[in-house]
């Protein structure tokens, strides 16, 4: 009599369980392609969007995001983001200029507005500044 | 739901929607800052129709726009929602919603343009007015019925924070008879003080050409904020441009401030200071400067810059006495480029 | 023998198998649920301080650290905001020259600590600037280079000698009327301390902090290093990572966080205390310390002294620096050899 006599109930029930491991893992490695950055950006520290960073040409982004003390625009354009126009006083949010890479951040602080990269193949940390 | 006008379709299903100087650029799904106007699969929608939150018949006084028509009734409408948010707005239960849907088709009155035009004739108003809440961002719907009312012979206003870019005055201009706009600061800095906005050179600009291309009558009005914008110098700057840009016959309210939600801890505005802006603008040359919301104050009537007599009295927005005719003053004959 | 595995044949039935087969999946999918959860971390992201805190936290207890770190956090803001007219700093500078005004312990703790760091930078960090920084328009945003007369008048007010602790009764007061209290360069790092201790007191897995710049990294594992980056100070993107172990405090200071132009000129808002004029020796100085507000207080005091300098007073004080000139020229102190890598651009 062998070890691993089973019903055919139970052969399923194996099945099932075996291939939905399979799947959920492989869905994981295939989802998370390692060159994939995305824009994230917070008001007031939670989440009001994320956007697919692609370095396609063409294919430009402007949002308007919108806090509770003001508003600022986002452009996203050729794998780069910037703010063209913030209703804050000091506008130093525009004047950071562009960013692209994963770790990188712009911050508004009178609007309470942070728009960072990230990516799953950073190794950094976090940065210092 | 209506389709809006003034939007232009962008890649991915997106839209800019063209009306106000925010120029929002709205993705599939979502609304404009003004949160009436929603993108649905690449069109852009108004979710405002004719839903109408409160409407009265008022003296146009009230508005306040005191050189055209003085005395008339002007049937006046008001939706929801705005397109700024002001500290210390006085309709905030209207301008200010987040759940727009449910809240529009529950408390609101829809009254079609049609109807509109019929019940001002009906309760004999001489004009119809936009007013209450920002009509800008109700502009589908005004704009169908200030088209509507002008064949009626009625005459149309706007009570507006201005922000209407220059395509929505292309577009309504022919139809609109007032544009009594809100010009709330001289300044960037103080303007978002009371509300975000990315500039206010826009809101001036817009005013000027509903005037220069359309001859539209124009009224300005600040609402004097104690510590706000209540800076005299700048607002000499103000009354300068009015001066310079709109004409010396372009009636200038200082109305005093009333606190109400964010800024309920300010007091009113002190009387003393309505005066010394009133008097300010006077000496920079405006000829018809008036102080609001200050009951049976003298600066509330109407003085003829050349005989200096008092030719209209007003006792809040009643007209008591009114020494004109023809726009010009009964006693010396100096035009007072009052429309009637 | 042959008797115990006809019993063991016997009692293992094929049904008492599969069974067996499984509980030993469930176990395994549970170990493994077990562990993917106990490395899953927390991010949070608070403004207070005047700045913006990110903080991630991994471990099982990490929801309870978080709560921790934010009350904390709130709590010394409402000590040290002078922009709060109810915290204790916003106190002792309304009553300056007048009254002395009682605090709290940890008001008196940062401001001793400060006095200390002012005799141990000699005089490059002094909370006594306040004057200053309302001077040149960093409070309130109103940029303005003023003349040498308003700075050398104002000079007069920025005396760390004026500053009177009182231990005993825990009172604070300033001797002259206008002297102001800015806690801008230590108030951060003093925080990050407090943090540190509720993360070793919770035993926490494993935690990176980053307060306005202000960088903490913790782990369980003392072996484990974290990758921090030096944001670089004229384009994005970093300039250098330090490959740091738990309990390192980073801090940076740069003149591309708060600045304004005039005439071409960038005034930036770290002011020497000594001439009263914004430091423009480097672009971004950087302190590696193992303790938070000396961290803190000594990318300023770096800031401000300059390359050469920097390097000196890190060696006394045994702790890292990193500075960037204006021609993007990094230098760094000895100690950090092993430990910094400096990014290629191209």
């Amino acid at each position: 009599m062998g070890l691993l006599q089973l019903r055919t109930g139970d052969k399923i029930i194996l099945i099932i369980v075996i291939v939905s491991l399979v799947c959920g893992i492989s869905l994981r490695i295939l989802f998370a392609n390692g060159s994939s950055k995305i824009v994230l950006i917070m008001v007031d520290g939670k989440l009001f969007e994320e956007i697919p960073l692609s370095v396609n040409t063409g294919h430009n982004e402007d949002i308007l995001v919108e806090s509770k003390e003001g508003y600022l625009s986002v452009e996203i354009s050729n794998g780069k983001v910037r703010v063209t126009d913030s209703t804050c006083k000091d506008k130093l949010c525009i004047k950071e200029g562009e960013i692209s890479k994963v770790g990188d951040t712009i911050i508004c602080l009178p609007n309470r507005i942070s728009i960072s990269i990230i990516g799953e193949n950073s190794n950094i940390d976090t940065v210092s500044y | 739901m209506d389709e809006a006008l003034l939007y232009e379709t962008l890649d991915g299903k997106r839209v800019r929607c063209n009306l106000c100087n925010f120029r929002c650029v709205i993705a599939d799904g979502k609304t404009g800052i003004c949160k009436v106007r929603i993108n649905k699969d690449g069109k852009l929608f108004t979710l405002l129709n004719s839903y109408v939150s409160s409407w009265a018949l008022d003296p146009i006084e009230k508005k306040p726009v005191f050189h055209f028509y003085p005395g008339s009734p002007v049937l006046s409408f008001g939706t929801w929602g705005c397109n700024f948010r002001c500290r210390g707005c006085q309709n905030y239960e209207i301008s200010r919603i987040n759940q727009f849907e449910s809240d529009l088709t529950l408390e609101s009155e829809s009254i079609t343009p049609d109807e509109a035009v019929k019940l001002a004739m009906e309760y004999k108003a001489k004009g119809i007015a936009w007013t209450y809440n920002e009509p800008t961002i109700w502009f589908e719907y005004t704009y169908k019925t200030a088209e509507l009312a002008k064949k009626k012979g009625l005459y149309t206003v706007y009570v507006t924070n201005g922000s209407m870019t220059k395509e929505g005055v292309e577009t309504i201009g022919q139809y609109l008879d007032v544009f009594r706009v809100d010009i709330k600061a001289f300044s960037q800095e103080t303007y978002n003080r009371i509300t975000p906005i990315f500039d206010f050179h826009k809101i001036l600009e817009t005013t000027v050409f509903a005037k220069e291309k359309f001859n539209i009558h124009v009224e300005v009005v600040t609402n004097i904020i104690p510590t706000i914008n209540d800076n005299i110098d700048e607002l000499r700057g103000l009354a300068n441009f009015i001066r310079d840009n709109l004409g010396k016959n372009t009636p200038w309210h200082i109305t005093r401030f009333y606190p109400y939600l964010d800024l309920s801890n300010l007091p009113p505005t002190p009387v003393e200071t309505l005066e010394n802006i009133r008097d300010m603008g006077l000496e920079e040359g405006l000829n018809f400067v008036y102080i609001g919301n200050v009951l049976g104050h003298p600066y509330e009537d109407t003085y003829c810059p050349k005989c200096k007599r008092r030719v209209i009295k007003r006792h809040g927005f009643q007209v008591v006495e009114n020494h004109t005719h023809d726009g010009k003053c009964d006693f010396c004959g100096e035009n007072l480029d009052i429309t009637e | 023998m042959t008797e115990s595995v006809i019993f063991v044949e016997r009692t293992l039935t094929s049904r008492n198998k599969k069974v067996l087969l499984v509980l030993t999946l469930i176990i395994v999918v549970f170990l493994l649920w077990f562990f993917y959860r106990s490395n899953a971390s927390t991010t949070s992201q608070i403004y207070s301080m005047n700045t913006i805190i990110d903080i991630e936290v991994s471990g099982m207890n990490r929801q309870e650290i978080v709560s921790q770190i934010t009350e904390e956090i709130n709590n010394l803001n409402g000590l040290f905001d002078d922009f709060n007219p109810k915290s204790d700093i916003s106190l002792i500078n309304n009553k300056a020259g007048i009254i002395s005004v009682k605090v709290s312990p940890d008001t008196i703790d940062i401001l001793e600590k400060s006095k200390e760091m002012y005799t141990k930078t000699y005089g490059k960090f002094n909370v006594m600037v306040g004057p200053l920084m309302e001077l040149w328009g960093f409070k309130t945003g109103d940029y303005r280079v003023p003349s040498k007369e308003q700075i050398d008048e104002v000079l007069k007010l920025t005396d760390i000698n004026d500053l009177i602790i009182d231990k005993t009764n825990l009172t604070v007061f300033l001797k002259k009327k206008g002297e102001r209290l800015d806690l801008g360069g230590i108030a951060k790092g003093y925080t990050l301390d407090k943090v540190y201790a509720i993360l070793k007191e919770n035993n926490a897995k494993k935690a990176v902090i980053n307060m306005g710049g202000n960088v903490l990294v913790y782990s369980e594992n003392s072996k484990e290093t974290f990758n921090v980056g030096i944001k670089h100070p004229r384009a994005d993107g970093i300039i250098a990572v330090l490959k740091v172990k738990s309990g390192t405090f980073i801090a940076t200071s740069g003149d591309y966080e708060r600045y304004f132009e005039e005439n071409g000129k960038r005034y930036c808002h770290i002011i020497d205390p000594l001439t009263g004029y914004p430091a423009d020796f480097l672009t971004s100085a950087t302190a590696v310390t193992n303790e938070g507000y000396l961290g803190d207080v000594l990318s300023t005091a770096f800031f401000i002294l300059g390359e050469e300098k920097s390097l000196v007073f890190a060696k006394d004080l045994a702790v890292g620096s990193v500075t960037v000139d204006g021609n993007l020229n990094i230098h760094y102190s000895t100690d950090l050899s092993g430990v910094i890598t400096i990014e290629n651009r191209g």
